[in-house]
């Protein structure tokens, strides 16, 4: 089971003077259970891209299929498949639109045209899944709710139509950490326990470093770099640098040190194993004199 | 001393909710922002610290205490468009902030409104283009800038104002780290010639470059100092969920180790200058 593109290519205005290629003979393969990060410079592609794996977009020239279905078919079994792949927007929040918390998760399974009791269950397990009590919020109006649980009931939108892929296009951008954390922490146990396949678009390297298994950088509409996220962080500062990305703050710092003379390793996720290769860089350094 | 460029006494802002009680969303602020200044204010989502910055070109007015700008109460109606003229602020979404189809016009919008002659409209825009390093973009659709380049363009709006203070609450947050960097390096820019700025971010790495940190938590004033004797206080700021510099957290937490270092890290740099004189 996967995502497949193949020599895909995406141009916007087609025969107008604002005709722009957003995307340049794209080959590549999203497998099952992944968990993906994707980031680039504003402008880079990262979006065309994201919106060609539910079929928000198609191809201009290239083919887009999901578990071996082209989406681009207007057949029920290509749609059937569209549903398959879940895409949480950036700022999900402005999005929101029903009366109720529960009406507005109830949208999508209500369009792939479930009975009202599976469609209450769904909507149950998604606010659920979110950590949204559904006594407590399923009837209020989501315009009144904390902007973290706007979000979350956004995504929890999503999460109801039970997408075997994950879109998140910047989820955390203006969230504080234990905002952040509350999203990511939900995902990932999505990720484990379900075996959801997650395609993570952010600026935030960190939550890239921290969750992705496999990091594509995007730069003038063409992948650049395809890699483990902490190899690539380790070794193409170059490439990356002229991709207008950045490493994460944390090893942005070890690649400092690095840079003063210290024997610290840069391959770390967390802050924590940060402080343990300093630590060991420096002891290991004191002994030695 | 001079008149502030924003002064709060004892400044609160209530409201009630659906089952009539009445919330807090900033409650008894009192604080003094001197002309010049570069003032980060941190908070998590919640904190009151939008609602608190709402209140510095009377997007809100205090519901009790007061909030004076340049000596003037933003609840008198009367000074409302006096206050906005010297207090301008810039938003987290770029593409919410413009008005026109032509950069340069949407950087005239601000002093169009204010009945600014035609001419002196034109001096003032290319003025402001250049202080933000956008002239190259005048005749250019907004919708074909980058997330930095819009940021820009809506403090060019600002300085075509002649305002003496911008206010920006997250304004790098949907920005790629090249967009960020053209945003920060343009408000400290500006702060060097005298612009007053107040800064709202998550970014640690961004708040530890201002003069001054205030950290808003549950609506009330929690901290307020120089970004060394706030971001040394690592536990207590990850208490009330905010991240701090990465330099900061590692400095303590191999201090935690057993590694001398010395209290007062928050950079990278001292970071290295410490770590090499210790090994």
């Amino acid at each position: 089971m996967s995502i497949q593109l193949e020599n895909v290519s995406y141009t916007y205005g087609v025969g107008t003077p604002f005709e722009k290629t957003a995307l340049r003979n794209v080959t590549m393969e999203i497998s099952s259970g992944d968990f993906v990060g994707i980031i680039g410079h504003t402008g880079s592609g990262k979006s065309t891209l994201v919106q060609m794996l539910n079929g928000l977009l198609h191809p201009t020239m290239g083919q887009v299929t999901v578990n071996g279905m082209d989406i681009r078919q207007k057949s029920k079994a290509a749609m059937d498949m569209r549903h398959k792949v879940g895409m949480v927007f950036q700022y999900p929040e402005y999005q929101l639109f029903e009366e109720t918390v529960a009406k507005d998760i109830a949208f999508g399974p209500r369009n792939m045209g479930l009975t009202e009791e599976e469609i209450e269950q769904r909507v149950k397990e998604a606010m659920e899944f979110v950590h949204l009590d559904y006594e407590e919020y399923g009837n209020r109006s989501p315009f009144r709710l904390s902007g973290g649980q706007m979000r979350r009931v956004a995504i929890a939108g999503v999460i109801a139509i039970h997408p075997e892929y994950l879109i998140l296009d910047e989820p955390s951008a203006g969230l504080d950490p234990v905002g952040r954390e509350e999203i990511f922490s939900e995902v990932q146990r999505w990720h484990e326990e379900k075996n959801i396949t997650v395609i993570l678009v952010s600026h935030n390297m960190e939550d890239i470093s921290r969750l992705a298994n496999r990091l594509i950088v995007l730069d003038h509409s063409e992948i650049i770099l395809d890699g483990e996220p902490l190899e690539i962080f380790a070794k193409q500062q170059d490439l990356l640098h002229r991709a207008g990305v950045s490493v994460p703050p944390v090893t942005e710092v070890l690649q400092y040190l690095q840079g003063r003379g210290l024997p610290v390793e840069d391959r770390v996720r967390t802050v924590e194993e940060a402080a343990a290769s300093i630590y060991a860089g420096v002891r290991g350094n004191t002994h030695a004199h | 001393m001079s008149i502030p460029m924003i002064k709060l006494d004892h400044m609160s802002h209530s409201y009630t909710d659906e089952e009539g009680k009445q919330v807090y969303a900033v409650r008894d602020v009192s604080l003094s922002i001197q002309t010049g200044e570069f003032v980060a204010i941190i908070g998590t989502n919640g904190s009151g610290k939008s609602t608190l910055a709402k209140h510095f070109n009377v997007l809100l007015v205090p519901t009790e205490g007061t909030c004076e700008v340049c000596g003037m109460r933003t609840d008198d109606p009367d000074l409302t468009w006096d206050i906005r003229q010297k207090v301008g602020m810039v938003f987290q979404n770029p593409d919410n902030q413009i008005v026109a189809a032509i950069v340069e016009e949407d950087v005239a919008f601000g002093p169009e409104n204010l009945g600014v002659p035609s001419e002196e409209i034109k001096k003032r825009v290319k003025a402001a283009l250049e202080r933000v390093n956008m002239t190259q973009y005048a005749h250019h659709g907004p919708h074909l800038l980058s997330g930095g380049q819009k940021q820009r363009i809506a403090i060019a709006g600002i300085l075509a104002m002649q305002s003496q203070c911008i206010v920006l609450d997250e304004p790098t947050a949907m920005l790629d780290p090249i967009g960020r960097k053209e945003v920060m390096d343009t408000i400290h820019q500006l702060n060097a010639e005298g612009i007053t700025v107040i800064l709202i971010t998550h970014f640690m790495e961004e708040a530890v470059t201002a003069d001054r940190v205030v950290v808003i938590n549950h609506g009330r004033l929690q901290m307020d100092g120089k970004p060394r004797d706030i971001f040394t206080h690592v536990r207590e700021l990850k208490d009330m969920g905010l991240d701090v510099p990465v330099s900061a957290e590692l400095a303590l937490r191999l201090r935690e180790k057993g590694i001398s270092l010395d209290g007062t890290i928050i950079t990278k740099e001292e970071l290295g200058d410490a770590l090499c004189q210790y090994s």
